[in-house]
């Protein structure tokens, strides 16, 4: 069973009681990307499954240093998961977001990016980690100021 | 999916936004013209999120 989270928009996380194990990768995964453990892939998987199959497409929120070509460890999950899901995996946000450690304290914002999508589409976001949710809400107005539909899942 | 239609809905309270599938089924029915089973409700939260964001445009 997934829980809810509203941080204005409706986000979902498939175990957040697994932060740690998620924190704990992300750590490990700095370098190389690391695969994330087997129980866990099978859970986010078996989520996807289940509730995000009808969508058009699959995306992850803008890189805060990383890129997509290198290293981006949520990019590597949501590959592996479109493989066995079979939804479409798109790249949305090719800007990097910028990240510093004074979002943490919402002391600088996020930009909603200007992304290329379709009207009408329904776009599932998939992250690692909910924290305050900023991500989230950046990555689902660019989605929507492009009369797409989003919604999120985290992992923990 | 492809008899998707451009939802327009308007917003005659607070509660139209409550947390609810059923009504979010009605919505979407109403709205997008396809019926939601469990395994699309989340095609109906996603629609919800443009609601929310349109709702917060009509406030300001």
């Amino acid at each position: 069973m997934i829980s809810k989270r509203n941080n204005k928009y409706n986000c979902f996380i498939v175990d957040y009681k697994m932060k740690q194990k998620i924190i704990d990768w992300k750590k490990k995964s700095r370098i190389e990307t690391k695969p994330l453990p087997g129980d866990l892939y099978q859970r986010l998987l078996e989520t996807v499954m289940a509730w995000f199959q009808s969508f058009h497409c699959m995306t992850v929120p803008a890189p805060s240093f990383h890129t997509y070509e290198k290293n981006y460890p949520i990019w590597e999950i949501a590959k592996q998961i479109s493989e066995d899901s079979g939804i479409k995996l798109v790249k949305l946000f090719p800007k990097k977001s910028g990240k510093t450690k004074m979002h943490t304290f919402g002391s600088l914002s996020k930009k909603v990016q200007n992304i290329e999508l379709k009207e009408h589409q329904f776009v599932f976001i998939l992250d690692d980690v909910f924290t305050t949710g900023f991500t989230m809400r950046v990555s689902c107005e660019a989605v929507i100021k492009k009369n797409g539909y989003p919604c999120c899942l985290t992992i923990a | 999916m492809d008899n998707f239609k451009i939802p327009k809905i308007d917003f005659p309270d607070e509660d139209a936004l409550a947390w609810d599938v059923n009504k979010e089924e009605q919505k979407i029915i109403k709205t997008a013209q396809f019926k939601v089973s469990e395994k699309d409700a989340m095609l109906a939260i996603a629609m919800k999120n443009y609601w929310l964001y349109q709702y917060d445009l009509k406030k300001k």
